[in-house]
């Protein structure tokens, strides 16, 4: 996007005034995605994105900036504009670059940027014929594919110069269910980073079953009840509640600046014995995996909780340099919008051994909240919520009724030391998270555990 | 890029419909904590958004790209797109119409130095730090913001606007008695350099935040709710999403077949008011259709949708200027929304409710909303309302309701209009028989 002669010029324009690191992120994004509603091709188009991001640091203070306008008059305006923020004599200088070669953890044999528009065209429909075929009560149908192709130049003053390439593809189906003034959606969203293959080995047709299915199934679902009780989360989002409830607050981010629940607490027992939990930016393809992280570092498979002992956080080079520590392989953004931090990748809860089967069978009165939407969480006090999307009840052992309106609250440092049981049916699933440095992929997973209370919110009276 | 040359180019392949759309957006933030500058952001960017009407369908491209090269490959990607869409009746708009024009724009902001803004941000930390021994952290924030924004199409229509703004935030970290810590925001926003006073910041964000401390768990049960303007504002948002013309033709919206039929409890008026004069003010939408003032709901009853051009030929009503972009179409919003008033204090209303529980925030929408069925369940702050006055913060709790119930069941609106946020104006409302779990 930029050469290595102008990529010097403006870092060391941004070193003038006594910074002590540089660095320029150049970004290049196409942003294409097709929506099918009701079967109709109602949207389909790309949206470009190219601009370049520029970090000065100088102890522990940064300075950022961007712009899309890439003209040396412009990319020096804006060094000299950061550059105002110090005011010191220069005390570093940068000669020349030295590219290191990346390697690429989750090579695209099939781009979806370079696959005829009707075989997209076909699987979408494939999902629509599907979710409407399951039932007259399914009034409005969205199928939706969304892909990106980013590629990414980083350049900085230690003289290094990376280049990365990440392809992110996404198929959605979203039913729409409706019974007289009765109306429920559903979801389902499957994701990688694999290109067109991904898509070819995906099950359309059961997929897009079981999104009908369910929003079929929630216009009959009875209100939750609310107060505290037992709760078992399935497994694959409902990972969703480690990421939240304990992920962003291991992030350096938080931690750093003492702004975390879990500040100061490595080699501490931060929860119960039986949990192992993992933040892999390496796993082939998977949805939040990079090669590089947005400082140039190589993506690691970080153990985060080893036997409910906190061993490592996720950092990034910045935030480190307060904790005394280097990075690890976590900064992320979403752009060159945004000024880089730690977050996580693909965070799970590692596989137990009780089979799924003895959860339930062991749990007398609670909420089996089988698959979670989204949540947030506030780092400093650790409180977080969680909206449940198929929630039942169960009953002496028994999974029974289906309840809708559920949320989970709690405080995550009390959680994960309740979680009495983890089964052995780890599974994985996408989505975006949202945070300083925009919104990024991430995967989130987990075996189905059981906690033995949190409080429930929901319309329908006490559990009885 | 030069849009005559653009449309010229589009011209020459027979396409005669475009529209062009530009927005641009320069800012200044920084950040203070433990007394560092610690972040300091300048920026500058801009986006244009092309349509085209090709045989009768809308191609849409969005590109950062905002040079004279891009013009050919903009072209070729229309014409792509449109070949692939099954989306007709895809119109530009053409009638001359007269425009309301404000500008909420102040020249002074951008002559007022940095230095002065961070040194303010500086002050600001300091004195909150010093105001409190239990306050453990501070972080204070400023932002400012020049948003400009150009429409243009094929049919001459050619217009512009521009606002700016600046905001100070802070967050505040305080020691529990129990142990605990507690996280409170306060932010303040204008254009108006001259508004803003550091002492009165200061102490209107340490006392919003004090009164967390000490606070206690409820019993699960239903209780009489009064909810804060912060929190309607969030209620409305969503349940004036739902007369979206769009959705009502595809059969997911609440309100369809509802027209002109009592919708809300008699006492609820809900307006769209784009044309008064704040920092909200909008005198065109996406598709140069001009904003207007009007009411929804009247007395209850839903006397509107939200339409663009295309929804409202098929309603055959007049476009109501909600066109928006979204994602590769054209799709629909709401214009600065209002709730009307009622004739009671906040006072008198707490007053009225006597014993029950005063909400400020809800949090969670994203996912615990489920705007079609109405139906939520969230993470809710407030404080307990104790013989007619507000009592101790409220530590955890849910509230679930449905959305439709809360607007048919509302008992009474505050004459307070407190909150203004994403162009929202909301008073207190006070709803009985909420269920909250504590």
């Amino acid at each position: 996007m930029i050469n290595k002669s102008l990529a010097k010029l403006v870092l060391n324009e941004g070193l003038k005034t006594g910074a002590d690191f540089a660095e320029l992120y150049c970004e290049d994004t196409t942003a294409h995605r097709i929506v099918l509603d009701n079967g109709i091709v109602e949207a389909i188009g790309g949206t470009s994105s190219i601009g370049i991001g520029l970090r000065l640091l100088k102890g522990n203070r940064s300075v950022y900036g961007y712009t899309n306008e890439i003209k040396k008059k412009n990319l020096l305006e804006l060094a000299n504009k950061l550059n105002a923020a110090f005011h010191d004599a220069p005390i570093k200088n940068v000669t020349d670059f030295k590219t290191i070669k990346v390697h690429d953890n989750s090579p695209i044999i099939d781009s979806y940027f370079t696959t005829p528009i009707d075989e997209k065209l076909n699987i979408l429909k494939l999902g629509h014929e599907t979710m409407k075929n399951y039932s007259p009560l399914i009034v409005r149908t969205t199928a939706l594919m969304a892909a990106n192709k980013q590629s990414v130049e980083i350049y900085n003053s230690n003289g290094l110069h990376y280049k990365d390439y990440r392809e992110y593809l996404r198929i959605f189906f979203e039913p729409f269910a409706s019974s007289g003034d009765k109306h429920e959606t559903s979801f389902v969203g499957p994701a990688q980073k694999d290109g067109m293959n991904f898509l070819r080995k995906l099950d359309i047709k059961a997929l897009a079953t079981k999104a009908a299915h369910d929003a079929v199934e929630a216009l009959d679902a009875k209100e939750c009840p609310s107060g505290k009780m037992p709760v078992i989360i399935g497994n694959g989002f409902g990972g969703v509640l480690f990421h939240e409830a304990c992920g962003h607050a291991l992030e350096a981010t938080a931690v750093a600046r003492n702004l975390s629940v879990f500040a100061n607490k490595k080699g501490q027992e931060i929860a119960a014995k039986i949990v192992t939990a993992y933040d892999d930016g390496t796993a082939p393809h998977a949805w939040g995996s990079n090669n590089i992280d947005d400082e140039g570092n190589p993506t690691n498979k970080t153990c985060l909780i080893k036997d409910g002992v906190l061993v490592n956080y996720l950092i990034d080079d910045f935030n480190g340099r307060r904790m005394n520590e280097n990075g690890n392989g976590a900064c992320r953004r979403e752009s060159y919008k945004y000024e880089p931090t730690s977050r996580m990748s693909n965070t799970y809860i590692a596989n137990g051994t009780t089979p799924v089967e003895e959860i339930i069978k062991n749990t007398k009165l609670g909420l089996y909240a089988k698959s979670l939407g989204g949540g947030s969480v506030n780092p400093v006090t650790g409180e977080f919520e969680f909206a449940v999307t198929a929630g039942y009840i169960v009953r002496n052992g028994v999974v029974m009724e289906r309840v809708r309106g559920a949320t989970l609250i709690g405080k995550g440092e009390e959680v994960l030391k309740n979680i009495d049981m983890v089964g052995n049916d780890l599974d994985t699933a996408p989505g975006f998270c949202g945070a300083s440095s925009g919104y990024v992929p991430n995967e989130v997973g987990q075996p189905t555990i059981r906690v033995k209370e949190i409080l429930v919110g929901g319309n329908g009276g006490k559990l009885v | 890029m030069n849009v005559k040359k653009l449309f010229l180019a589009l011209q020459a392949k027979n396409i005669t419909d475009v529209e062009y759309r530009y927005v641009s957006k320069n800012s200044f933030s920084c950040n203070v904590f433990r007394h560092e500058l610690t972040n300091y952001s300048v920026s500058t960017n801009s986006v244009i958004n092309v349509d085209a009407i090709i045989d009768n369908k809308l191609a849409m491209v969005t590109t950062e790209n905002t040079s004279n090269n891009n013009i050919d490959n903009i072209v070729n990607q229309l014409i792509e797109s449109a070949q692939y869409t099954n989306k007709k009746d895809a119109e530009i708009f053409k009638d001359k119409v007269r425009y309301r024009h404000f500008k909420y724009f102040n020249k002074d902001l951008a002559n007022i130095p940095n230095q002065q803004k961070i040194d303010m941000v500086f002050a600001i930390e300091k004195k909150l730090k010093e105001m409190d021994t239990r306050i453990e952290d501070v972080e204070v924030g400023y932002e400012e913001v020049i948003a400009k924004r150009e429409y243009q199409n094929t049919a001459g229509i050619k217009l512009k606007t521009a606002r700016n703004s600046y905001s100070f935030a802070t967050e505040i970290v305080l020691n529990d008695t129990n142990g605990s810590k507690q996280t409170e925001y306060y932010v303040f926003e204008d254009n108006d350099f001259s508004k803003f006073n550091v002492d009165n910041f200061v102490k209107e964000a340490y006392e919003k935040a004090i009164k967390r401390l000490n606070g206690i768990n409820i019993e699960t049960k239903q209780y009489k709710v009064i909810f804060d303007p912060s929190v309607v504002d969030d209620l409305l948002d969503f349940y004036v999403s739902q007369l979206n013309a769009e959705s009502i033709l595809k059969n997911s919206s609440w309100f369809k077949n509802k027209l002109n039929t009592q919708v809300a409890n008699k006492i609820v008026t809900i307006l769209e008011t784009p044309l008064k004069r704040n920092h909200e003010f909008n005198g065109f939408d996406a598709q140069g259709v001009p904003c207007v003032n009007r009411p929804l709901i009247k007395k209850g009853v839903l006397l509107s949708y939200l339409h663009n051009l295309e929804t409202a030929k098929k309603f055959n009503v007049a476009p109501t200027g909600n066109a928006a972009v979204a994602a590769a179409k054209i799709g629909i919003k709401s214009n600065a929304i209002h709730l009307k008033p009622g004739r009671l204090s906040k006072e008198e209303l707490i007053n009225k409710v006597n014993n029950g529980v005063y909400i400020t925030s809800l949090e969670g929408f994203h996912a615990g909303m489920n705007a079609e069925s109405g139906h939520f369940s969230l993470k809710a702050e407030g404080f307990v309302i104790k013989d007619g006055k507000l009592d101790k913060f409220i530590n955890m709790m849910t509230v679930s309701s449905n959305l439709y119930d809360i607007f048919n069941n509302v008992k009474a609106i505050s004459q307070n209009i407190e909150y203004i946020h994403n162009g929202i104006v909301a008073p207190c409302i006070y709803v009985d028989k909420i269920s909250v779990a504590g």
